[in-house]
């Protein structure tokens, strides 16, 4: 049973294909008409996610999820997709990557009681449990439906009935094994992709918040099953993590890859990252299923982000991943100006359902919230763009010569079988029950000039680095022993 | 003053030579180096001048050193006089290790007893300047044996040196193989493939030898040194390698090897220890537990105890370290387009061109140079911890999904389904606006833009909307959405909400929801905060919209300005015929009130 998006190519283009044409428009060239035919989206959304309140002067209001929705029905887009209610995930559907004593502490904060006893002050301590992630009242149940929303999106699109599943109260990637980070306290993006990947080979996760995702890159640090992207701040920014060197450990080496960028990142500059960047993990890693985290807080004018980017320029990100015809996950994430994060999740949708909406807001229950404008799309503020083109151009170069090493290597799990098992391809097809139908590979569009240039020079071969471990080690003896001195 | 007996001709070579030191780093490059001996009140004016200014530079942000400083008492400490009788006196661990700092205290007038705070203001105002003192010598060290080395009889044109084994003939082979790596040494830490400070061309050898990775050149070029360095652990008990240190190095070639290795080993050490401050500070897990993604929040927390403040300053302070020595995207510098890339060379990139020089004079370039070898094997392990209670456990594909996909634990997280209705198909029909339509451009309401136009807009909206989604609409709580919240409260209630917020703001620190708790116990917690959200802060944005446009903040939860009553603009917000809106509103929602109720 092919995926029904393979009869797309063969589709004209479609009422909403030629709105893009205006210079956002993400189609790859060499597949005309593919990137306007619609996805059948499922959406999921929890009706009582408003109701959760993190606390007086939080900027985490799940509020926002709610003005999201609100916007995304009452510009009739729900009309394009199936939306379902997530099924709360259970404490032990939570365990599936949380650590058991996490889980037992979380669920217990889920207390029915109307006085809940307490929290041990020393486990909040350990769980990190406190001033960035508060107890709230239903903190449980959020992270149910959070995770929920996730793993079913999953479920979705393991059973092929949706090429796009969204759950905007997703996203949240601070969330670590065995402790709340950031506002996270269950990672359903980890849920997520480990669902994904009862039935996918290969999972790619390419996050736009303006924090690094490292709790889904520490997660899946040492796999090749999952390959992060993370784009974000890096330099005396929360959470410290996603160096452009991190990237990987063992045989999760070359699997993770991070974008560290400065203050006040445009819509240009950002693009000419994302695309060829994206382009080329799609090309060399060629995953079965595309996770993107868009946290919103890399939208200009955010609370706590310092980037400089239009709802337009941040859905591009995923316009663009849209257009590869790759199952794909769509999560919320960080977002701290409720009005933009609102405006830009609700355009976000209709890009996945195929849809231009008019700049004007629809009338809404929220609609004081846009103003004075009442507009759909957010002006860039004037900000000074601390990335260079340089920078920008030298970074785009190392990372994407980082990532030819993964092309050398294109599927290592493979080559660790027994050379008398059957050909994996072979495998794959008779044992995948729900064959897809690549349509895109890595040869069938043009690659942009800077692919051209790829860095020439070798890098040190691992002898030379083990070499001189040895000495490192007696440095360290030397230097950092107590009586170094 | 009594006890001063420096003579002035020997302080004007002191201060003006360490301005030269640290403008050769790239600190004070505002100050003028003086062309002439300066009096000794000139000498002070400038030593003084000069410290102000780099203890801005150095302590930018997370710490401040008022000038002049003072002793507990408020008596004022002549710092330049405290600097140079310490310096005469040997330097501060001769002085400490002496106990002599009585003596200073005498010296520079002040009693004996003050001995010990002087000591303490040595360290918060001078120690740094020593340091970096320290940092440069060490450089000119490393410069001045390979200038020596130039000197030589056997000297050869600098562009070829390396090809050459210009180094001294060594006792032993492995000498020689060391010395040979030793030439390219010098180059990495000055800086690649630009001038430094002497303006001596340092050629770039990729050029020459094809294209090689920085990053295995340090490599290389480090094991001259770490060999020596094992040579003497090992022999750590022969007198005779201390010996030649202490021979006459201008004339020992062999010493000058020695000192060169020296300076290097330590730089290295002072590259590792930075390192560490910067692994603790940023990457290690446990300081990654006191970092706050919007610190701010707490600050004016009451209840926010010292102890925690505490660690977030700390934190913060060695971010601040972190940062200067950091070689992120954030304080590099450009380097040549052609030069190959790899991590080094992507350490100095960035900032602009008039800035290079004055950075790859920075020694934290050249310890960073050093710092990124001896770190690769530390990158992965310290930043990202490895470990099967970090990571997920991700099964290998075996190509074989585990469970079929319709099992009923796995359709369980399809949800129930709310859109498209099950047998309401039909209904969809009945839909007229388009998808994506926006709002009309004209309105024919008397007064476009006002909020009871707004509100007969939104009202209107809503209806159609009912209309379209029939059930659905409740089922995902559009009558639990907007102003309709307030149908279920009473004028005098939302009067008394509205009292609460406004009389405890976030900004003195109190907490207007336990108020809020405690003066509507029957409200309930989920309704207070769909009342906040829904009815409390649109009106306060529908007011910021139509009186302080320029000043919006949808998460504004600072009640300083807002729909307060009796107020300069509160008109503008004000219904002028509530009824006529009200009515269809009422009309709209009547199964509000139960539905709320019932819940």
């Amino acid at each position: 049973m092919p995926m029904p998006m393979a009869m797309s190519m063969s589709g004209s283009g479609g009422p909403f294909g030629e709105g893009e044409g205006e210079g956002e428009g993400a189609s790859l060239p060499a597949t005309s008409g593919a990137d306007a035919k619609k996805r059948r989206v499922t959406y999921f959304y929890e009706p009582s996610i408003g109701d959760y309140y993190y606390g007086q002067g939080h900027p985490m209001k799940p509020h926002r999820i709610r003005m999201a929705h609100n916007l995304v029905v009452h510009y009739s887009l729900h009309r394009l997709m199936e939306i379902c209610r997530p099924f709360p995930a259970s404490a032990d559907d939570i365990r599936r990557f949380h650590s058991d004593d996490y889980v037992d502490f979380l669920s217990a904060l889920a207390c029915p009681t109307p006085a809940p006893p307490p929290a041990d002050p020393r486990l909040l301590k350990r769980f990190n449990v406190g001033e960035d992630c508060p107890v709230f009242d239903g903190l449980f149940q959020f992270c149910q439906a959070s995770a929920g929303g996730s793993i079913g999106a999953a479920v979705k699109i393991n059973r092929g009935d949706a090429d796009i599943a969204i759950n905007w109260a997703g996203g949240l990637h601070h969330a670590k094994k065995c402790e709340a980070s950031g506002f996270c306290y269950v990672n359903d993006i980890v849920l997520g992709i480990l669902e994904l990947l009862k039935f996918h080979r290969r999972v790619l996760y390419v996050d736009i918040d303006v924090h690094h995702g490292d709790g889904v890159e520490e997660a899946f640090f040492t796999t090749d099953r999952v390959m992060t992207v993370s784009f974000h701040k890096y330099g005396d920014f929360f959470p410290g993590t996603g160096h452009i060197k991190d990237n990987g450990f063992g045989k999760g080496k070359y699997y993770a890859l991070n974008v560290p960028l400065n203050d006040g990142m445009d819509d240009d500059s950002f693009r000419g990252l994302f695309r060829p960047i994206v382009q080329k993990v799609m090309e060399v890693y060629q995953p079965d299923a595309v996770v993107l985290q868009c946290g919103a807080d890399s939208l200009a004018g955010d609370r706590l982000g310092c980037f400089n980017l239009s709802v337009k320029g941040h859905a591009d990100c995923l316009r663009y991943l849209r257009s590869f015809n790759v199952p794909l996950m769509v999560l919320g994430g960080g977002g701290y100006t409720i009005r933009n994060v609102a405006r830009c999740w609700c355009y976000e949708t209709a890009v996945a359902v195929g849809v231009e909406p008019d700049n004007k807001l629809p009338y809404n229950e929220y609609y004081e919230y846009f103003g004075p404008d009442y507009n759909l799309h957010i002006e860039p503020k004037n900000l000074e763009n601390q990335n260079s083109p340089q920078d920008l151009e030298r970074m785009r170069n190392v990372l994407l010569e980082h990532l030819s090493k993964i092309q050398h290597v294109p599927s290592p799990q493979f080559q660790a079988r027994p050379p008398d098992a059957e050909t994996p391809e072979e495998e794959e097809e008779d044992m995948d029950r729900r064959p897809q139908s690549q349509l895109w590979s890595g040869e069938c569009y043009d690659s942009e000039p800077e692919e051209d240039q790829k860095p020439q020079h070798g890098h040190s071969s691992i002898s030379d680095i083990s070499a001189v471990h040895s000495d490192n080690v007696l440095l360290k003896y030397l230097f950092l022993s107590p009586s170094g001195n | 003053m009594a006890g001063w007996t420096l003579s002035s001709e020997s302080l004007s070579l002191d201060v003006a030579e360490i301005l030269r030191k640290l403008q050769s780093v790239g600190f004070c490059s505002h100050l003028d180096v003086p062309a002439k001996e300066l009096s000794r009140e000139n000498l002070g004016t400038l030593f003084d001048r000069m410290l102000s200014a780099f203890l801005k530079e150095i302590y930018w942000r997370w710490e401040i050193r008022p000038l002049p400083a003072t002793l507990g008492d408020g008596r004022p400490v002549d710092l330049f006089k405290l600097y140079s009788v310490v310096h005469e006196k040997g330097g501060y661990s001769l002085v400490t290790k002496s106990q002599q700092w009585a003596a200073v205290s005498e010296a520079i007038g002040l009693d004996l007893k003050v001995g010990s705070l002087l000591k303490l203001i040595y360290i918060k105002y001078l120690d740094a300047l020593d340091q970096w003192i320290g940092v440069v010598s060490a450089k000119n060290s490393v410069k001045k044996s390979k200038a020596i080395i130039r000197g030589l009889p056997c000297e050869v044109p600098d562009q070829k040196k390396e090809e050459f084994p210009t180094v001294p003939p060594s006792t032993s082979k492995k000498d020689q193989s060391l010395t040979l790596a030793r030439g390219n040494e010098c180059r990495v830490l000055i800086g690649d493939s630009v001038c430094d400070n002497d303006g001596m061309l340092v050629e770039d050898r990729g050029a020459v030898n094809g294209r090689f990775s920085h990053l295995k050149r340090k490599r290389e070029t480090l094991v001259g040194m770490l060999n020596w360095l094992k040579k003497l652990a090992k022999n750590a008990g022969n007198p005779s390698i201390g010996k030649s240190f202490l021979k006459d190095r201008m004339k020992s070639k062999e010493a000058h090897a020695f000192d060169e290795l020296y300076s290097q080993v330590l730089l290295a050490r002072q590259a590792m220890l930075i390192r560490k401050i910067q692994c603790t500070s940023s990457n290690g897990p446990l300081m990654q537990k006191g970092q706050k993604i919007h610190p701010s929040i707490y600050e004016d927390s009451i209840d926010d105890n010292s102890q925690n403040r505490e660690k977030i300053k700390c934190s913060q302070r060695l971010q601040a370290v972190n940062k200067q020595y950091a070689p992120g995207f954030s304080s590099g510098t450009s380097t040549n387009p052609d030069d190959d890339m790899d991590e080094k060379g992507f350490v100095a990139v960035g900032g602009e061109n008039n800035d290079i020089k004055q950075r790859l004079r920075n020694p934290s370039l050249m310890l960073d140079a050093i710092a990124d070898l001896l770190s690769i094997d530390r990158l992965q392990k310290q930043r990202v911890p490895v470990d099967p209670s970090f990571q997920a456990n991700v099964p290998d594909w075996t190509g074989k999904p585990y469970e079929t996909s319709s099992d009923p634990e796995t359709l369980k997280w399809l949800g129930t389904r709310i859109w498209p209705p099950e047998n309401q198909e039909k209904r969809l029909s009945f839909s007229q606006n388009p998808i994506g339509e926006g709002r009309k451009d004209i309105c024919l309401c008397e007064r476009a833009g006002s909020v009871e136009c707004v509100r007969f807009h939104v009202a209107e909206k809503r209806l159609q909307l009912k209309c379209e989604l029939g059930p659905v609409f409740y089922a995902w709580r559009f009558d639990r959405m907007g102003e309709e919240v307030s149908l279920s409260w009473t004028e005098e209630e939302e009067r008394k909400f509205e009292d609460i917020v406004r009389l405890n703001p976030l900004y003195l620190a109190k907490n207007f929801w336990n108020q809020l708790y405690l003066r509507f116990p029957f409200k309930g917690r989920k309704n207070l905060v769909s009342y906040y959200f829904n009815v409390f802060l649109l009106g306060r944005r529908s007011y910021q919209n139509r009186v302080t446009p320029n000043s919006i903040d949808s998460d504004d939860e600072e009640p300083e300005f807002g729909p307060l009553k009796n107020r300069f603009g509160h008109d503008a917000v004000k219904v002028r015929h509530p009824e006529s809106i009200v009515c269809i509103v009422n009309a709209e929602c009547v199964d509000l009130d139960n539905d709320i109720d019932a819940n």
